[in-house]
């Protein structure tokens, strides 16, 4: 079972003398235990408020939220009481992108705060507290106000407070936003680094769609308020469906915009397709190994290399010439290879 | 030294000199009287003011406990109160003052009066001062999973606290102002003297001398009231 699931989730915000705000419609998301599960959308899509729907700072006007196999909402309903959603929210670390410190609370009080309600004695809490800094590699910072650092520390500050009670989910609501390309680096490092170390699945709210391509592994895109399109990090990079997707993924995928400017006709016995595959998983250069292997002369019209989630994607454009057992001896091969192959015609629509 | 200076007072300003020091009417007296009707007054509004403002916040439409009801009950009445001028409050509550105190007259039946015209107007600046407070740092301690009283001791009052202790300074020296209000209609301390002995008795020396006292009064407040609140903050580097 999904560790969150969001099921037909809509919020509406009622207003009295304008029409109401559907700031979330009937968005279905199932995520994973595991998962760096990348929002993205344009600001005002309904991010922030969807991700809320997850912690119930946000409560929904409709639909259903299951979140580590608890029902917080049914029909639109917070079926969970108020004691038992506090305990729950300790499971689910929240990151923002003001950081959202107490500032009159030096670091370590900030991150003990998150601890009030733990059974740890005062010795144990000390130490958890020195963990959790160490953690985020500021054990120097423990007795600083939050106002002594850098936007980064705070940041990195929050996410200790966050993990203070081990939590399973960390949302993250455009946590990199307010920071510098080089320190939006570190954090997102960071996060990469706690998915993989202590498992933590997170949400990660964000219109910056190098950030998701950095560490996510799936995808959502986000517009008006729903989902237009989500799926594996790869397939929604590469083969992006909706509109607003193409323009998020925007030079990256220059494929068709490629295709349009070539303005090239295929010959009767000539096919045209995008590979995609991992370099990592395909060392040899493929249109050598088509011509050695099955015979047919591959010409390249575009190619790019793209890093996502660490992983070196490649995305050629060729076209091919043979008859009609030589296309399908192509195409075996390319699949034996690893390499996800989509024919496409002359304008760059898929066939 | 003293003795020179009570002499030359004596001799220069008979007026003042002949109100003596520890009598009913002695300088000593009215200043114990006004610290006295300051003293009470700001703890027990104080109490009253914080947990207003407080109920204000965290019912008021957005809050953690949003509460239509709770929320307008205490803002009319926190109105209403405001809206009575104190020199009739001091006059139209004594009932009130009799029942809690058992008297209508001198410094402690002031207390009451006091105490219901500070309040409303603490209430009011307590709820600006916690509405200052940036409500994603709510939200935070909320997901946090905190309880509503951890947010309202550790993250309102304790964000908010220089600022708090900004308005508490207004309010002290707008309760000195009062206290010479109420001490015009005979509640004694500063205002009495000032008003009673000096401005009705026409020995304007003594007027004046209350005056400065009040002054140096409300100066000292202010003063204690700024180095906490700066003492205390931490926002800035």
């Amino acid at each position: 079972m999904s560790i969150i699931q969001l099921d037909h989730v809509s919020v509406t915000f009622k207003r009295k003398k304008a029409a109401d705000v559907q700031a979330v419609q009937d968005v279905t998301l199932h995520i994973e235990k595991g998962d760096i599960y990348g929002i993205v959308g344009f600001s005002g899509a309904g991010k922030s408020t969807l991700v809320r729907t997850i912690n119930l700072l946000q409560k929904p006007t409709a639909g259903n939220v299951v979140v580590g196999g608890v029902d917080f909402v049914e029909d639109g309903k917070q079926v969970i009481s108020g004691k038992d959603l506090q305990a729950r929210r300790r499971k689910i670390g929240m990151i923002f992108q003001q950081f959202n410190l107490l500032n009159e609370t030096t670091v370590i009080e900030n991150i003990a705060f998150a601890l009030k309600h733990s059974d740890l004695s005062d010795d144990e809490l000390e130490e958890k507290c020195h963990e959790l800094l160490k953690l985020v590699d500021l054990e120097d910072k423990a007795n600083a106000y939050p106002a002594q650092l850098s936007g980064g520390q705070q940041q990195r500050v929050a996410i200790a407070r966050a993990l203070a009670n081990d939590p399973e989910i960390l949302l993250s609501d455009e946590a990199t936003s307010a920071l510098d390309p080089q320190t939006t680096i570190q954090i997102l490092d960071l996060l990469k680094k706690l998915n993989r170390e202590l498992g933590l699945t997170i949400v990660l709210i964000t219109h910056e769609m190098d950030a998701v391509k950095k560490i996510a592994n799936k995808v959502a895109v986000m517009e008006n308020g729903r989902v237009v399109e989500n799926g594996n990090l790869r397939d929604v990079f590469l083969q992006p469906k909706a509109e607003l997707t193409q323009k998020f993924v925007g030079g990256s995928l220059a494929v068709v915009d490629t295709l349009k400017s070539l303005n090239i006709s295929l010959a009767e016995n000539e096919a045209l397709y995008q590979l995609v595959y991992s370099l990592n998983n395909v060392a040899k250069s493929i249109i050598i190994e088509l011509y050695r292997e099955v015979g047919v002369e591959a010409s390249m019209l575009y190619g790019n290399v793209e890093v996502l989630a660490d992983e070196p994607v490649g995305t050629l454009l060729i076209t091919v010439k043979g008859d009609a057992n030589k296309q399908k001896a192509t195409l075996k091969f390319l699949n034996d290879e690893g390499v996800t192959v989509t024919e496409l015609d002359e304008r760059g629509n898929r066939l | 030294m003293i003795n020179g200076l009570v002499h030359w007072i004596a001799q220069n300003f008979p007026n003042i000199y002949n109100l003596g020091w520890s009598g009913d009417t002695g300088w000593g007296t009215s200043i114990l009287q006004i610290i006295y009707m300051t003293f009470w007054p700001s703890i027990f509004g104080g109490v009253l003011g914080l947990f207003f403002g407080v109920i204000l916040v965290l019912t008021e439409p957005g809050g953690i406990l949003e509460n239509k009801f709770w929320f307008n009950f205490c803002d009319k009445l926190i109105s209403i109160l405001r809206a009575i001028p104190f020199i009739i409050l001091l006059a139209c509550i004594s009932p009130l003052t009799r029942l809690i105190v058992g008297t209508e007259i001198g410094d402690t039946a002031a207390l009451v009066p006091l105490t219901l015209g500070i309040f409303p107007f603490y209430a009011r600046q307590v709820q600006v001062a916690l509405e200052s407070l940036d409500p994603g740092k709510v939200e935070a301690a909320q997901s946090l999973g905190t309880s509503n009283w951890d947010i309202i001791f550790d993250v309102y009052l304790k964000e908010t606290r220089s600022e708090i202790i900004r308005v508490s300074t207004v309010s002290i020296i707008s309760l000195i102002g009062l206290t010479a209000m109420a001490g015009a209609v005979g509640a004694g301390g500063l205002g009495t003297t000032a008003i009673q002995y000096g401005y009705r008795d026409f020995a304007n020396d003594v007027t004046f001398l209350a005056t400065v006292l009040v002054v140096i009064m409300i100066f000292i407040v202010q003063v204690v009231g700024d180095f906490l609140a700066k003492k205390l903050n931490h926002q800035h580097r």
